[in-house]
């Protein structure tokens, strides 16, 4: 360790910034692409969307819906866990707050739009003491906890005989149309979340708070000397996420018809949508959509091919398929931090090192 | 008629903290009057940076009071101190590497109230201010060391602060950054900030203080003007002797 012997030593000096600026200058104007395209490209694919239940069969009309149910609940997550670097194991718990307010309502005649808003307030008031009691906790605390909390859940719904216990409550929705006019409901329902939670995501990135939670994940401490409310600004991204997760919740309770304390605070669905932000992209609105359609049709490809090698008379089990999702979560984690979308942007890396 | 008396900035009355037994900041005292230089000087592990956490209140100090502007602070986190009118910078630079050097300078006014537009145009002044007016919608991780020093330094300026903690402001910095620095904390000190600058770069605090204190193993050893305290032996041998021997030198 250098240690100061005389009262005028300054000789430690680097002249390092003033020889690599212009490096660095060309090597931020790289290769863009223009303005028009970001917006021209939403507008595209969200014309797309709105056709696909004409386009698709029943089946892949399911899957879409599922892909955009991963996506409302990913760009919920996405704010505290991406733009805020805390990662969040319990997502199912505001997930399952909104099947389970939308299921109990159901029984008393409430039908999914009626049901969606108490989802949402139920989903967003537990969330409030979840925050108060995990939000003060750093790093593997904070994970740790929200990991319990989804067990937590199920233990206390499955011991509330008015939520039906361990056999679950039942939905009725109205079949009139038939099986495709019911799927395609619930697919613009949930692309209606996804429009409403990417507008969110997109808002609260370029806003204040978006930079507040990115100066939490990146030095905390800095930002709590700088005058930053941490904890009031984590809860808000918390509070935020949890709201769709209830909005998603409450469709799913309609969508499957049966809903029973495993299934709705499911521990692998917390697992998936931390998946879907990884291997999309952390803390971008784009992230979740690209990850939701990434993850989603991988499982069910996984499936089906784990299927196939079996008549080959290989035994794999399936879940098997998780595998190979926990091993692409560790090669983007390493390898592709910022997710598929992060290929597509600018590089905002560290050009000099310090 | 009598001119009212200013109260001092910052007040600090025998403020200790201690690490597992060991005792970094030992009954330190000092005064800061609004718009002076106060330099902070010592060996290494002499308690410098535990001071500046101790009035900045990243420490609860063990006793002792810690007075902003005549509000006692100690023991309320650093929130109350920055509410109070002061802030402070690291011995690192510590920005926030993935968002621009405009939105670095949006953190610290995220709950004030005035509007963004307002806070923008502020910090989009103070980015000028210190030459980086080009780099305004760079990544804080693509500045280089002494750029970032520079975006920390003004980030601690954007609430208007009524004092400002540096801790070695020209530490691993090039000359004329160093002086771009120097120049710049001049200029807002002739508008009434008042600052405290934790230095090892004795001829350039020299230049910039009215008045410097000495530390060395916890305790003030001296405290006056800059020639008074160079020529203070018991500073020639807090530097030239014992240094920080025995102490502070973990890891
Ligand atoms: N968070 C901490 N935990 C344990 N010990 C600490 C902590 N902070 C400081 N110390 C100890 O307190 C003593 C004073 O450290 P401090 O950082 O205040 O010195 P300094 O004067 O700023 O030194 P330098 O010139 O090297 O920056 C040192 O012995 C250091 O090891
Ligand atoms: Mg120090």
């Amino acid at each position: 360790m250098a240690r100061d012997t005389t009262l005028g030593d300054i000789s430690q000096d680097l002249p390092q910034d003033t020889a690599l600026a212009p490096a660095v200058a060309s090597a931020a104007a790289g290769r863009r692409v223009p303005r028009w395209v970001g917006p021209a490209a939403t507008v595209a694919v969200l014309a797309c969307l709105l056709f696909m239940p004409q386009a698709l069969g029943l089946g892949g009309l399911t899957t879409a819906t599922t892909v955009l149910m991963y996506a409302v609940v990913a760009l919920g997550w996405n704010l505290l866990g991406g733009a805020g670097g805390y990662l969040n194991f319990g997502m199912a718990v505001f997930f399952g707050a909104g099947v389970y307010t939308a299921a109990a309502l159901n029984a008393l005649g409430w039908g999914l739009w009626a049901g969606l808003v108490p989802a949402v307030v139920v989903a967003t008031l537990i969330a409030v003491p979840v925050g108060l009691v995990t939000l003060r906790l750093r790093g593997y605390f904070f994970a740790i906890f929200t990991l319990v909390l989804t067990f937590l859940a199920q233990i206390v719904v499955r011991n509330s005989p008015w939520l039906g216990g361990a056999e679950g409550l039942y939905t009725t929705v109205d079949t009139t149309g038939g099986p495709r006019a019911l799927a395609a409901t619930f697919y613009y329902a949930l692309l209606g979340l996804v429009v409403l939670a990417a507008a969110v995501a997109f808002l609260v990135e370029h806003s204040t708070l978006g930079h507040a939670l990115r100066a939490i994940r990146e030095d905390e401490d800095a930002a709590v000397v700088l005058g930053v409310r941490t904890v009031g600004v984590k809860m808000r991204a918390l509070l935020i996420g949890a709201a769709l997760a209830g909005a998603a919740g409450a469709v799913y309770a309609f969508l499957t018809g049966y809903v029973e304390p495993n299934g709705a605070f499911d521990v692998s669905f917390s697992l998936d949508i931390v998946l879907v932000c990884v291997i999309g992209g952390l803390g971008t609105w784009r992230g979740p959509l690209i990850g939701a359609a990434v993850v989603v049709l991988l499982e069910q490809w996984l499936r089906t091919a784990i299927v196939d090698l079996g008549a080959w008379g290989l035994d794999i089990p399936a879940e098997a398929n998780r595998v190979v999702l926990g091993v692409l979560l560790i090669v983007f984690a390493l390898f592709a931090r910022r997710g598929i979308a992060g290929l597509f942007q600018r590089r905002r890396g560290r050009v000099v090192g310090v | 008629m009598t001119a009212p008396v200013a109260a001092p900035v910052i007040e600090v009355d025998t403020i200790a903290k201690s690490f597992a037994g060991l005792t970094a900041v030992d009954g330190v005292s000092f005064a800061v009057e609004p718009g002076s230089v106060v330099g902070l000087i010592g060996p290494n592990g002499s308690g410098k940076t535990t001071t500046l956490n101790l009035v900045n209140g990243v420490h609860a100090p063990e006793r002792g009071t810690v007075r902003v502007a005549g509000r006692e602070v100690q023991g309320r986190g650093s929130r109350a101190v920055v509410e109070a009118g002061v802030t402070r910078t690291f011995q690192n630079a510590r920005v926030f590497s993935t968002v621009t050097a405009l939105e670095n300078l949006m953190v610290p006014v995220l709950h004030r109230p005035g509007g963004r537009r307002h806070w923008q145009r502020r910090a989009e002044e103070l980015l000028a201010f210190v030459g980086l007016a080009a780099h305004r919608d760079t990544p804080a991780s693509e500045l280089s060391g002494g750029q970032q020093k520079l975006l920390e330094f003004v980030r601690a300026l954007v609430t208007d602060p009524h004092a400002v903690l540096m801790d070695e402001p020209f530490a691993g910095v090039h000359p004329s950054v160093k002086e771009v620095m120097r120049a710049r904390i001049a200029d807002r000190n002739t508008e009434g900030t008042a600052f405290v600058i934790v230095s090892h770069e004795i001829p350039d605090l020299m230049r910039l203080c009215s008045r410097v204190i000495c530390m060395c193993e916890g305790r003030v050893i001296a405290d006056g003007t800059p020639a008074e305290v160079v020529a203070e032996p018991r500073v020639v041998e807090a530097y030239l002797g014992r240094g920080p021997a025995g102490r502070g030198e973990r890891g």
